[in-house]
């Protein structure tokens, strides 16, 4: 078993997160494996298929083979094989997935998105893992802030089990933890 | 003086507690979300969570952002002043969309307003991103 890696890429909206991440991806593709996109968004109107699109078109233009799975809840689950290396984007689409289902309990919604995205990066070798930077509001009452606290606690427990993390500022890398390799 | 600030739920709490090593050492921990007040310092370590509902409870009692900082300066002063580790733990929340009610609005320049001045008191300066701490200012002792 080789060693596995798990990177975390977060930002805010338009920061340019997912381009870091998809290049992250590509330079730690193994010759022996695959490259694999999973999409946790949701498709519920014109403007989400629109942003897919552009998301999608992309990945065609990196001049690399992506494999495009989509998978909303149990992340866990997604077929992986040894050598494999898996995008994940994004948390905070997994957690509004997981949060609202009616078939297992939202409290443990970040077991299954921690523990799911570990078991993939140790079926798998490498997981690249995007969210996003919600944070910084006023909180709010209710549901939104059991939302927002749970995802403030996944990724604190992905930062800490995370080799290499990232928060991209307009486009640009900031390495919190670990060390990356400049892309061209 | 410490300031420790960053976004909610990005583990402030956990990490002074760490870095402090709280667990063996006296201190007073206080928490403005339990209470508004400021409580009688007894320890030589103080720590002062949710810098920002303080901030809050201030401008609720002034009525306006000025005099808010006016006397939130003062009662830095007065911290700096005591022979003790003053620790402040404040959540950031002025990144965010800007809110539709006036007073949160207010709240949240209050706040902006407020942090600098904690920062400017304080002899270092930590903002936690998700446990990982990052100094952006450390005076030489």
């Amino acid at each position: 078993m080789e060693s596995i890696m798990l990177i975390f890429v977060s930002g805010g909206v338009r920061s340019g997160k997912s381009s870091v991440a998809e290049n992250l991806a590509i330079q730690c593709l193994s010759p022996r494996g695959r490259l694999l996109y999973v999409a946790c968004g949701q498709r519920t109107d014109k403007e989400m298929d629109k942003r897919i699109f552009y998301h999608h078109q992309r990945r065609l233009q990196s001049g690399y083979q992506w494999i495009t799975v989509e998978q909303f809840l149990d992340i866990g689950t997604v077929p992986v094989k040894q050598n494999d290396t898996i995008l994940i984007d994004c948390v905070t689409t997994l957690l509004a997935g997981e949060f609202f289902r009616e078939d297992k309990p939202s409290y443990k919604a970040k077991e299954r998105i921690v523990e799911g995205i570990i078991d993939l990066a140790q079926k798998a070798g490498t997981v690249v893992v995007v969210s996003n930077e919600l944070s910084h509001e006023i909180p709010f009452p209710g549901l939104t802030a059991d939302y927002m606290k749970t995802l403030g606690l996944i990724h604190q427990q992905l930062v800490e089990k995370s080799d290499t993390a990232i928060l991209v500022e307009h486009g640009i890398s900031v390495v919190k933890k670990g060390k990356i390799l400049c892309a061209e | 003086m410490h300031f420790v600030t960053g976004g909610a739920f990005n583990g402030k709490k956990k990490w002074v507690a760490k870095f402090y090593e709280l667990q063996q050492k006296k201190h007073q921990w206080h928490s403005f979300y339990k209470k508004q007040e400021v409580p009688v310092f007894k320890e030589e370590i103080i720590v002062l969570e949710g810098l920002e509902q303080f901030v809050r409870a201030l401008l609720e009692k002034e009525g306006e952002p000025a005099k808010s900082r006016h006397v939130f300066k003062e009662q830095l002063l007065s911290w700096k002043k005591e022979n003790r580790t003053f620790i402040l733990i404040g959540t950031d929340i002025t990144k965010g969309i800007v809110p539709i009610n006036a007073f949160d609005r207010q709240f949240r320049d209050t706040v902006g307003w407020c942090f600098q001045d904690a920062a400017t008191a304080a002899a270092r300066v930590d903002t936690v991103w998700y446990g990982i701490p990052e100094t952006i200012k450390e005076e030489k002792k």
